[in-house]
């Protein structure tokens, strides 16, 4: 027995997993940043520190288009999109890696919004084969080593990383896939994983735009991230980062990047309102949406509060993923390694009711994407079930305040061809329902509308 | 136009592209392969090419999904540095069967004529390749022609689109209007041959299947019909037969880098094809990885789930492969053909005409087809 207790003893403390309650989230301190400094950081560090060799960038991709570049760059990456970023590495392999701005960033009203969730990128392929292929330009021995070492993470991260339907991002997928490939206390790298890897196919995700993080306690739309949001963010990191140091360089620079994303403003209604109807519309709106969402306007207000999923009704996936037992070993791994010295993975079994901040841009809506405009987020019984749209940033619809869409008699079920499989969002497939937030519903037509006016001007 | 990074076709799609055209480089089943020495000779020209184009005026290429337009895409694409028609026929005669293949490659220093007086200044050179494939004993004849594009030597027009070399001697000439039917010429003295090729399944474009992309642009005929007159050393004959056709056109493919492709071209009885590209490390230190499509015979593209791909019997110079993908939907068995058995390995690879048999959702499927294996 005295073996046993002394062996206890030494036994290293399994880190704690707990949920949240739902409710209000709590407010943490948050470290402070310089936002310049942080702009110069987000878009010149190399904070996922693999990619593509230079070399073999030049020749696929090549020299971005005027529009894709952007302004305070440093020297190196003034030929990239916005998305990419120039890394020399100390054993002189030249890289080009991506940033958070690949799907932080994106186009509406042909304007580069930076802070706004690009949902019109297409996962539905397995990257790693394209990555692999891109080996045909690599000749360099440091530019070789580092493309095996890129590739070796995308091949064991692929099939948590593809969708199948554009638009629907794999961050949160790809993230739990490369836990379980790192060791928490070291963040060595394991060809095989470590633990159970998540489920292989990706939860639909939407991606929330930067301009709502200065309001928000927690994170992630299920009020994970909970504590130092600067450590969190640099999750990231872990696609490349193969020990702590790695990212403890890195999180001397994150409080600046976060400052600049919490710095963020929406961008402004590009179309013209009607004052009047504004006006009659904010009266619904506090009356009728403004416990969750909070107030606007000068003296704006926000809850941070947490709604249950019987209440708020949408898609259940995430959260009971979450907060239901399934994903523990994700949240022990956080809370024991370097990431939760200042964070918590503390989940809750619902979901935070959003600022609303710059709504109108941000189409499809709900965590999972699934419904395409405001006007049906609003009217919950005419929402298709079986939907699809361009994926151009140029088609959305100002009166309905979303992605122009066409619904469809069907769903992927029975659709060969893979280009118009892979582009229907089909609602009854498990993790894409669009039921809940009924609370649309009771409005009448003219009521409606005037919320809707009155979201243009957030 | 959508200005969002589509990450789907994200860098290196276009890569497999090049590979389509770089792993067939040595043709395949011929007796007497080229001398190796002549092989690193094109290397080395692709090699300097690249360097010559990369700082160019080559405008880069739009290669969107479905922007292609008939006939005109059968000719010249002048905006690019390089340029693969490649057609691999299986023919047959009173004699038994043949494989022909005629592939037609452009090289453009520059997207514009050269400013100098001389007649023999050009900026653009074109190679022509032949293999005829009878088999054993007859053997086989292989025919590599290169020229400059000048003094009426080689050349090529857009309207109707023809290529040719020596004086039309060897020719790619289109002869309908739709560019659905074309002719080739071969007039060698070793072969000669008039054959009309038509469309017989519904033309694919390259970024419909998703296998090539990014700034490679390009089409693919996946059957063909064909009929004309053969005549060799012993004797001219009719033939009819079936082929593919491919047209690829984008920057200088690369020769060397970490890794090395293998294409699979299939043609079912049933009217249906399969592409696959598999893309090899060098050393080996990572598994190979596969992507196929199946074309049905409608022209419906689907791409198949995570294939594996593998060589079963023949290290050095395979011969016999299995496809199967792990929802069970396809599983084929690849052989060469008798006709292949003397085909010889050079270190830039072969090419090895085969047979194919095996189940499609469920159905039996047998075919021919070729499998380009890339260099070592």
């Amino acid at each position: 027995m005295a073996v046993v207790l002394l062996l206890s003893a030494c036994a290293p403390e399994e880190p704690v997993v707990r949920t949240s309650p739902t409710g209000t989230v709590p407010a943490t301190l948050q470290r402070a940043g310089n936002p310049d400094q942080g702009y110069r950081a987000l878009v010149n560090e190399a904070y996922i520190s693999c990619g593509m060799p230079t070399a073999a960038w030049r020749k696929t991709l090549g020299p971005a288009p005027p529009e894709q570049r952007l302004p305070g760059r440093a020297p190196g990456n003034e030929e990239l999109p916005y998305s990419l970023t120039r890394h020399r590495t100390p054993a002189g392999a030249d890289l080009v890696v991506s940033n958070c701005l690949a799907c932080h960033a994106s186009f509406f009203n042909g304007q580069l919004v930076i802070g706004l969730g690009n949902e019109n990128l297409d996962f539905t392929e397995d990257v790693s084969a394209r990555a692999e292929a891109a080996g045909a330009y690599v000749e360099a021995e440091a530019d070789a080593a580092e493309w095996k070492r890129w590739v070796a993470v995308l091949r064991a991260t692929a099939p948590y990383t593809t969708t199948d339907t554009v638009g629907v991002n794999p961050a949160i997928s790809a993230t739990l896939a490369l836990l379980a490939h790192r060791d928490p206390k070291t963040l060595a790298w394991s060809d095989t994983p470590l633990m159970a890897p998540p489920p292989p196919t990706p939860a639909a995700t939407s991606v929330p735009p930067w301009w709502r993080m200065g309001k928000k306690h927690a994170m992630f739309y299920n009020t994970e991230g909970r504590g130092d949001q600067a450590r969190i963010m640099m999750l990231g990191a872990l696609l490349c980062a193969d020990e702590v140091a790695t990212v403890k360089a890195i999180d001397a620079y994150a409080p600046d990047i976060r400052a600049y994303v919490t710095s963020l403003k929406p961008p402004r209604w590009p179309f013209g309102v009607e004052v009047k109807l504004v006006e009659r519309g904010r009266t619904v709106f506090e009356r009728t949406c403004a416990a969750c969402h909070g107030t606007y306007g000068e003296s704006p207000t926000y809850p941070n509060l947490v709604v249950d999923l019987a209440t708020i009704g949408t898609d259940p996936a995430m959260a009971r993923f979450a907060a239901g037992g399934e994903g523990d070993r994700f949240s022990r791994w956080f809370n024991g390694s370097y990431y939760g010295e200042m964070a918590e993975s503390a989940p809750a079994m619902g979901y935070i009711a959003p600022p609303l901040d710059g709504v109108w841009a941000t189409a499809p809506y709900l965590h999972n994407g699934s419904v395409p405009t405001l006007e049906l987020l609003l009217d919950s019984p005419r929402r298709p079930a079986y939907w699809t749209r361009s994926f151009d940033s140029n088609d959305y619809d100002p009166t309905t305040l979303g992605w122009r869409f066409r619904e469809l008699p069907h769903g992927k079920a029975g659709v060969e061809d893979r280009e118009e499989r892979k582009r229907i969002y089909d609602t009854t497939l498990p993790g894409y329902s669009n039921a809940g937030h009924t609370f649309g519903d009771a409005l009448t037509a003219d009521e409606r509308r005037a919320v809707l006016e009155y979201l243009k001007t957030l | 136009m959508s200005q969002n990074v589509n990450w789907s076709r994200h860098p290196a799609s276009w890569v497999l592209a090049a590979a389509l055209v770089v792993a067939g480089w040595v043709l395949f089943s011929h007796q007497r392969p080229e001398p190796p020495a002549a092989r690193d000779d094109l290397s080395a020209v692709l090699r300097a090419w690249d360097r010559e184009t990369t700082a160019g005026d080559f405008p880069r290429p739009a290669s969107e999904r479905g922007q292609l337009r008939f006939p005109r895409e059968h000719g010249v694409h002048a905006d690019v540095p390089f340029e693969v028609w490649d057609t691999v026929m299986r023919l047959t005669s009173e004699q038994g069967t043949r494989w022909l293949r005629v592939r037609f490659l452009r090289l453009a220093a520059a997207a514009r004529a050269p400013d100098r007086g001389s007649a023999w200044a050009a900026s653009e050179f074109l190679r022509a390749e032949l293999t005829l494939v009878a088999g054993a004993p007859a053997g086989s004849a292989h025919v590599v022609r290169n020229s400059r594009v000048a003094l009426g030597i080689a050349g090529r027009a857009s309207d109707p689109p023809k290529l040719w070399i020596n004086g039309d001697s060897l020719a790619w000439v289109r002869t309908e209007a739709s560019g659905d039917q074309w002719e080739l010429v071969l007039h060698e003295s070793e072969l000669q041959a008039r054959l009309q090729l038509t469309l017989a399944t519904p033309r694919v474009t390259s970024g419909d299947t998703d296998l090539p992309g990014g700034p490679w642009a390009g089409y693919l005929h996946p059957h063909l019909a064909v009929s004309g007159e053969l005549k060799t050393a012993d004797g001219a004959r009719p033939v009819l037969g079936t082929g593919w056709f491919t047209h690829n056109w984008g920057p200088v493919p690369p020769v060397g880098g970490q890794v090395t492709f293998d294409r699979w071209l299939l043609q079912f009885d049933q009217g249906d094809a399969l592409v696959l590209v598999q893309t090899r490390r060098r050393d080996g230190s990572a598994p190979p990885s596969s992507r196929a499509v199946w074309i049905a015979a409608n022209g419906q593209i689907r791409a198949l789930d995570r294939p594996v791909a593998q060589v079963k019997t023949g290290s050095r110079r395979p011969d016999a492969w299995s496809l199967i993908t792990p929802d069970g939907r396809t599983r084929l068995k690849v052989e060469a053909t008798t006709e292949s058995t003397d085909d010889t390995a050079t270190d830039q690879g072969m090419a090895v005409s085969v047979r194919v048999e095996g189940q499609h959702d469920g159905r039996p499927v047998t075919g021919w087809g070729v499998i380009d294996v890339g260099s070592p």
